[in-house]
């Protein structure tokens, strides 16, 4: 009689279960994850020991780039609208409806008051290719300031934020502090947003 | 699910010779890393960039004209910090006759910044203590300038620098055009 063998098996290992788990997860990480919103500045923030996270909700980010254009960033939609809205009046922009809708798509914006109407008119594609100029904040023309006065006016929910460059010079930054601290809108409190590093 | 086990080639002798069966189980084991590794792509790309917070209060500029609110800072309890282009540091103490000294940002540096204000707390801690003083808010005072070059980094270093260090009372203060004239020799 011929010896019986052990039957020879390949140890197959069903991967079936640890795929649909690993897709399941990824699923879940893509519909949760949210993407950067498409920001026209790009920011390098600077590091710091701070772990506070930001709020988002109704947050005014003032962003200061790396050759110091700054821009003005509102949080929620309907707040964009009713703020360019209440800039349009005043400013007599004679923005149409289309105009203000585009406005209050998008997420930050630094366009003088004399070149908004145009930046707005312009289709999204084009204003991608617009290079902004930034808000302008000098103490004889301060942009800036009536943007804020506006949104003062508005409510007073809002939390204020800056967000500068690491690389920008701090007297862009500084301009943009003293702007917050004038008489008008007297916001001695606000927030610098940094990214976190770990502990020296 | 089933399976199909055997590898389909040998077949006991005598019998039928059939179409070779192939086998229809599939290997996973690249599906498993590419699976994982978006998973991984995903779990850093979302944790990583959060921005977070540093709480500023600025000091109320409308509010000066009242002399008797203006905050009156000691001379032993003061120290400056100055900064100015090509991330260069200086700091000071006292206000009366200002010795200015060159700092680094790193702190593993002997001329660190952090080492400076470490030791101007404990010496302002050590006379509070020793009774010196009588006034419990005596503790050190950090004014920080910076000049017309210097980049916002060095200025959230420096308050970065006051978290870690807790420094009770720090200011940002306009630099003075004498301190100007003093670094730029330097």
């Amino acid at each position: 009689m011929a010896k019986v063998k052990p039957h020879r098996k390949k140890p197959v290992l069903d991967m079936t279960p640890v795929v649909d788990l690993a897709f399941l997860l990824v699923t879940f990480f893509m519909l949760t994850a949210k993407f950067k919103p498409d920001e026209p500045l790009v920011v390098d923030s600077p590091k710091a020991t701070y772990d506070t996270p930001v709020k988002t909700e109704n947050l005014i980010e003032v962003q200061v780039g790396k050759e110091k254009q700054v821009f003005l960033a509102v949080d929620n939609k309907n707040t964009r609208y009713e703020l360019i809205n209440k800039i349009s009046e005043s400013k007599g922009l004679n923005l149409t409806e289309d105009e203000k809708k585009a406005y209050s798509v998008m997420s930050a914006v630094g366009v003088p008051f004399n070149q908004l109407k145009s930046f707005l008119a312009a289709s999204p594609e084009d204003r991608k290719s617009i290079k902004q100029p930034g808000i302008p904040t000098d103490s004889l023309n301060n942009e800036l300031k009536e943007w804020l006065i506006a949104l003062r006016f508005m409510s007073n929910k809002y939390v204020y934020a800056i967000k500068g460059d690491q690389n920008a010079d701090y007297t862009a930054v500084a301009q943009v502090i003293t702007t917050l601290q004038s008489k008008e809108l007297k916001l001695n409190k606000f927030n610098l947003i940094t990214n976190l590093e770990t502990k020296k | 699910m089933s399976e199909v086990q055997d590898s389909g080639g040998e077949k006991k002798k005598g019998k039928k010779i059939r179409a070779k069966k192939h086998s229809t189980h599939i290997d996973m084991t690249p599906m498993v890393d590419l699976a994982f590794l978006l998973l991984t792509f995903f779990l850093f790309t979302t944790t990583l960039s959060k921005p977070k917070a540093m709480p500023l209060i600025m000091p109320d500029k409308n509010e000066v004209a009242d002399p008797t609110k203006e905050t009156k800072v000691d001379d032993e309890d003061a120290m400056t910090i100055i900064l100015s282009k090509n991330n260069r540091v200086f700091y000071y103490f006292g206000i009366k006759e200002p010795k200015v000294e060159q700092a680094s940002f790193d702190a593993t540096k002997p001329n660190s910044l952090r080492k400076a204000i470490i030791e101007k707390k404990k010496e302002c801690e050590s006379r509070l203590k020793a009774g010196s003083t009588t006034n419990e808010r005596h503790k050190v005072v950090i004014l920080i300038k910076a000049d017309k070059d210097a980049k916002y980094k060095n200025m959230i270093d420096v308050l970065d620098e006051m978290n870690i260090n807790e420094v009770p009372v720090y200011a940002i203060v306009e630099i003075t055009p004498k301190e100007i004239e003093m670094i730029s020799g330097l």
